[in-house]
């Protein structure tokens, strides 16, 4: 019976409802949107390397995709162990496949990649691989016998790549011949058939793995080595067993490891994006707790009534909660068939991406699975049970002789929380700060910040109570019933409160953290990018890669140039510093010459004392990620691992890299060549002269007698692309903050229009006495200007705390790196403006049954 | 000073509609103090309200002081009523987040007197009324009775010409609906202001100089034994 006559009370207030749903609902779907994303593009990733290890049991490498190599004399150790069946050295790189694009840019610089496209490579020795791997064995052509592919120069072609060079991927319209450059130098290759993997979408060509070394200049150098072990053999124990016998900054890895691995690199984006945007969901919740309040306070003298018909407390009490699970529920599942499908377009429209550049590249379909959905539903219901769980104990503990009898919300119980909760809460943020983070997540942070909303949530009442009570009384009468009524009917424009309060401090906190990450960055930009000009081949291989490395010859060449003062050459290696721990993705090692004005455009944040004992060791510089991962320290002696041997070099200092949030680390270009023997070229920077003209420059470089396709870019322009790559990558949450301000306003609007049934008697005897329809108008505006600037003026400095938060620990722990505090005043200003005008609005708007002419037979009405 | 001629009110726009009351012709001289009874749905609230611009006529004129009333016109009669009018309802309709002080000082706020005065005629309206030691007190701190008397307070603190008092005791036990209306009457006697009030109480009424009925067919005197 009860259940019914709370449905039918669902039904009545239809426009609330629908308002509480939708705020359910769309956090739902934008967290489960993101999640889902997030999953499908990890799932792709980690499906494409299962498909190209086959069904491996182990994988030796060194470091991560495109890293370079190792000894290939490796392979007989391993293949050497007991417990081995079967081990397949490979080499993983890509190659540009460039079309003849004529180049019609006249400006400074090419635009990157222009023209140009990536095929993955994959060097196998076909046989032993294709026991791994049968999709490597592929279908020749009948026009070539069954051993062109141990010619080095011949490769079997998926789809995508048979697309990629001409033919729109169809057998019979495939070139038989084309081109890649690699090194600078373009190299011809011929199409032997045909090999499709599922499981790999992109681009991808399987040649002969002496091939593969030729082409990518790796000889006696292997990728990895895939291992099948006997049958029953565990492969930890093995791992563990071989960890002995490889090189410094060679692991052995488990699918399951490599799995963690290249989740990793992406882990702390994905965790604050979906963290973020259950930010959603959490506003949504209060848009429950808003709507349910008043709805309660609405309904006060029926409960009492209920209550005096025999109803227990209990039975009122679960009857309410059900009324929140029901629209948890319904919003819930709303949510999820919305988030799922927003996922779906999300992944068809821009990737797996969402901006980040985590997954660019990948193309992956939504996967998602039961018990994730069940999830975000139940996600769903839990905020409509906590929206609607106060709101009810406070239906439960007001005396029904007294309700009955009550008129409006006066003398109601008040739906918040007591205040020494507040304080409580508050309390518990500042211990959850002062305890490090777990896992590598800043989950106690993350806590931290849920307290310290709500504890200061809880004392927003009070808190507006008393700086109202401050605020000298205008003589406007009607701003004065404005400031009496909210002073001293806190609970019911608490409900309204709490909303704005939430989204707009999480707006603020968004706002000053991603405006103190820009200005940051283009700080740090525009001293790493202190030179003239940048010169690099395709993607230049900056994590690590070879094939678009530049030689010796072209570097001299381009330090040859007229014009050019001094050309810095610069390479990436991408090594394992700790390898018991393979699923840790590997630094990136920088070199480069060292020289103090280079040490500047470091932004050096911490130097060893210069009294430190230095052993005449060379110096590195590490980023605050290999800092903070591997504890090292400035004034410390390391090993770093490079080609199989370990070289001790002293940690000179710590600078910030917002580049790579795994770890950088940078040394003499001097002191690696005098390790090995990789001269390779992976970016070259050129200072000019004072009287050298930079479009001359940039056409002699062009014009360089070279195979290689050189990218030009000068130091403003590589900045305009990083920032723009930046601002792609908070859209994401622009979007969600958007969001949470319209269920924060919905919030409003929902606790005015019921005030205005609530206090439709109080309107009536004031239309009664003498006050106009605009003047009710007015009232209502200043309640919600009010309001409004309450709800501002807390946001404003709980969005400012919790920006520190983000700024100083959520940051530092999820990707390593710090940055400098920039608040947006004058943004932070012209956004308080305008929500204190769009609540005033929303008031009105809301609240325009208080000037109908009901509210004038209502004064009739008995309370 | 209050003159009503062939006032016809019907709900609804179309002549077939059956009217509440058809061509009440009525006059109620300054200072009097007029007793309006009727049977429920009547029309009596409507006709307090036609009184007081809230509710426009289907026909017919209203004057007050030689000044004619037109609901239809929001602004005007909004300042008549915030200048000339003051209501008593049954269900007091106090301000709960105004102590008594402050919901006296409604109307003298909204009519702009200076707080000087607005602060002399508050104690001047508490101490008549009785209520001198409770102007701090907030309404739920106060008893059916005592809200009452904060209404006829409020009612009166401006000095209306007119008072319209909707079954003003229609919530108050019999004892104290005696005492609000023998205060009520002197207050309008010290006050010097016309009122109607609207009661089914035949106590209620024999406190008014004059007493008359409303019915389908108009106003009619209702006399007592």
């Amino acid at each position: 019976m009860l259940a019914k006559l709370f449905l039918a009370s669902l039904r009545a207030n239809l426009g609330r409802t629908v308002l509480a749903l939708a705020g359910i609902a769309l956090g739902v779907a934008l967290g489960l949107a993101v999640h889902v994303i997030n999953q499908s593009a990890i799932g792709e990733m980690q499906q494409a390397a299962r498909t190209l290890s086959g069904d491996a049991d182990l994988s030796i490498r060194a470091g991560r995709v495109n890293a370079s190599g190792f000894d290939e004399n490796l392979l007989e150790i391993v293949a050497a162990n007991e417990r081995v069946q079967m081990a397949s050295p490979v080499i993983e790189a890509d190659a540009a496949y460039r079309k003849d694009v004529p180049n019609t840019s006249t400006g400074a610089a090419l635009q990157p990649m222009q023209g140009r496209q990536t095929i993955k490579f994959i060097g196998v020795d076909i046989f032993r691989a294709a026991l791994l791997q049968p999709g490597f064995a592929g279908e020749m052509y009948p026009s070539d016998d069954r051993f062109a592919m141990l010619r080095g120069d011949h490769v079997l072609l998926n789809q995508a790549a048979r697309a990629v060079i001409g033919g729109g991927g169809a057998d019979e319209n495939t070139p038989r011949k084309f081109s890649v450059t690699v090194g600078g130098a373009s190299h011809s290759l011929t199409v032997a058939g045909k090999a499709e993997l599922a499981g790999y979408a992109g681009p991808l060509a399987i040649i002969d793995i002496a091939g593969a070394q030729t082409l990518f200049n790796q000889l006696g150098q292997v990728s990895r080595i895939d291992i099948r072990l006997i049958p029953g053999t565990n492969s930890a124990d093995v791992a563990r067993a071989l960890a002995s016998q490889l090189p410094a900054g060679v692991t052995a890895s488990t699918p399951e490891q490599a799995d963690k691995q290249s989740a990793a690199v992406s882990r702390a984006y994905r965790i604050n994006l979906t963290v973020l945007s259950l930010v959603a969901l959490f506003t949504g919740g209060f848009l429950v707790f808003s709507t349910q309040s008043l709805s309660v306070l609405r309904r006060r003298a029926q409960f009492a009534l209920y209550r005096t018909l025999g109803v227990t407390r209990g039975e009122l009490m679960r009857a309410l909660i059900a009324e929140g699970a029901v629209l948890g529920c319904i919003g819930g599942i709303i949510g999820t068939a919305l988030g799922l499908w927003l996922a779906t377009f999300a992944l068809a429209k821009f990737g797996g991406d969402l901006g980040s550049g985590f997954f660019a590249g990948t193309a992956p379909v939504a996967q998602w699975t039961w018990p994730t959905l069940a999830f975000f539903t139940s996600l769903g219901i839990a905020a409509g049970v906590a929206g609607a769980a106060i709101p009810a104990r406070a239906a439960v503990n007001e005396a029904p002789a007294r309700a009955i009898k009550a008129s409006d919300g006066e003398g109601a119980t008040s739906a918040l929380p007591p205040t020494w909760t507040g304080f409580a809460l508050i309390v518990l943020s500042g211990v959850l700060l002062l305890l490090p983070a777990f896992d590598d997540i800043p989950w106690l942070a993350y806590l931290a910040i849920a307290a310290l909303l709500l504890g200061v949530l809880a004392l927003s009442p009070i808190a507006s109570t008393r700086i109202i009570a401050i605020i000298p009384k205008p003589k406007n009468f009607i701003a004065q019933l404005s400031l009496n009524h909210i002073e001293k009917s806190p609970g019911p424009s608490a409900a309204g409160i709490t909303g704005v309060v939430a989204s707009f401090s999480l707006m603020i906190a968004m706002l000053i953290m991603v405006v103190s990450f820009r200005s940051s960055l283009e700080q740090w930009l525009i001293g790493v990018l202190n030179q003239d000009l940048y010169v690099r081949q395709g993607n230049g291989g900056s994590g690590g890669g070879d094939s678009n490395a530049l030689n010796t010859s072209t570097g001299a060449a381009l330090q040859a140039l007229a014009g050019v003062a001094q050309a810095d050459f610069l390479r990436y290696r991408s090594i394992v510093l700790d390898s018991t721990k393979p699923e840790q993705p590997p630094v990136t090692l920088i070199t480069r010459p060292l020289r103090e004005n280079v040490l500047q455009s470091l932004s050096v944040l911490k130097r060893a004392a210069a009294d430190t004992n230095r052993d005449k060791l060379p110096d590195i510089w590490i980023s605050e990620a290999v800092a903070d991962l591997y504890g090292y320290t400035p004034g410390q002696t390391i090993s770093l691992p490079l080609d199989g041997t370990t070289h001790p070099v002293f940690v000179a200092g710590i600078w910030r890299d917002y580049a790579r949030s795994f770890g950088a680390m940078v040394i003499d270009r001097e002191v690696y060549l005098k390790w090995t023997a990789d001269d390779k070229i992976n970016d070259v920077s050129l200072k000019l002269s004072t009287d050298a003209n930079k479009a001359n420059v940039i056409a002699a470089v062009r014009n360089l007698p070279i195979e290689a396709k050189l990218d030009i870019a000068d130091a403003a322009e590589i900045r305009k692309f990083s920032l723009q790559a930046f601002d792609r990558s908070f859209a994401v949450t622009y979007a969600l903050e958007i969001a949470a301000i319209f269920v924060g306003l919905a919030g409003i609007s929902a606790t005015f229009s019921a005030q205005a049934w609530s206090r439709r008697r109080e309107f009536g005897m004031l239309r009664h006495l003498g006050v106009s329809r605009r003047e009710i108008a007015t009232l209502l505006g200043a309640e919600g200007a009010l309001l409004g600037a309450l709800g501002a003026g807390i946001g404003l400095l709980l969005g400012m705390a919790i920006a520190l938060i983000l700024i100083f620990v959520v940051n530092r722990e999820s990707f390593h790196w710090s940055m400098e505090l920039h608040i947006p005043w004058v943004t932070m200003a012209v956004l308080s403006v305008a929500l204190v005008v769009l609540t005033s609005i929303s008031a009105v708007l809301s609240g325009k049954f208080a000037m109908s002419k009901q509210v004038i037979a209502a004064v009739k009405e008995d309370a | 000073m209050l003159e009503i001629r062939t006032l016809t009110k019907r709900f609804g726009d179309t002549p077939s509609t059956a009217p509440v009351f058809e061509n009440l012709d009525f006059v109620l001289n300054t200072g009097e103090y007029c007793a309006l009874m009727g049977e429920s749905g009547a029309g009596k609230s409507t006709l307090l309200n036609i009184i007081a611009g809230l509710e426009p006529t289907t026909s017919g004129t209203i004057t007050l002081e030689g000044q004619a009333l037109d609901a239809n016109i929001d602004d005007a009669v909004t300042l008549f009523r915030r200048e000339k009018l003051g209501f008593i309802f049954q269900a007091f309709h106090l301000l709960p987040y105004l102590n008594v002080f402050e919901n006296i000082a409604l109307p003298l706020r909204l009519n702009r007197w200076t707080e000087e005065k607005i602060s002399a005629r508050v104690t001047e309206m508490l101490a008549s009324v009785g209520l001198g030691d409770k102007r701090a007190s907030l309404p739920r701190e106060l008893s059916g009775g005592e809200m009452q008397r904060v209404a006829i307070a409020r009612a009166l603190a401006h000095r209306p010409r007119l008072l319209l008092a909707d079954e003003p005791t229609g919530n108050l036990d019999p004892d104290t609906a005696l005492q609000v209306l023998e205060l009520l009457r002197s207050e309008i006697r010290r006050n010097n202001t016309t009122a109607i009030i609207v009661t089914h109480s035949e106590i209620a009424a024999r406190t008014a100089d004059r007493a008359v009925m409303l019915t389908r067919a108009g106003l009619k005197p209702r006399l007592f034994s």
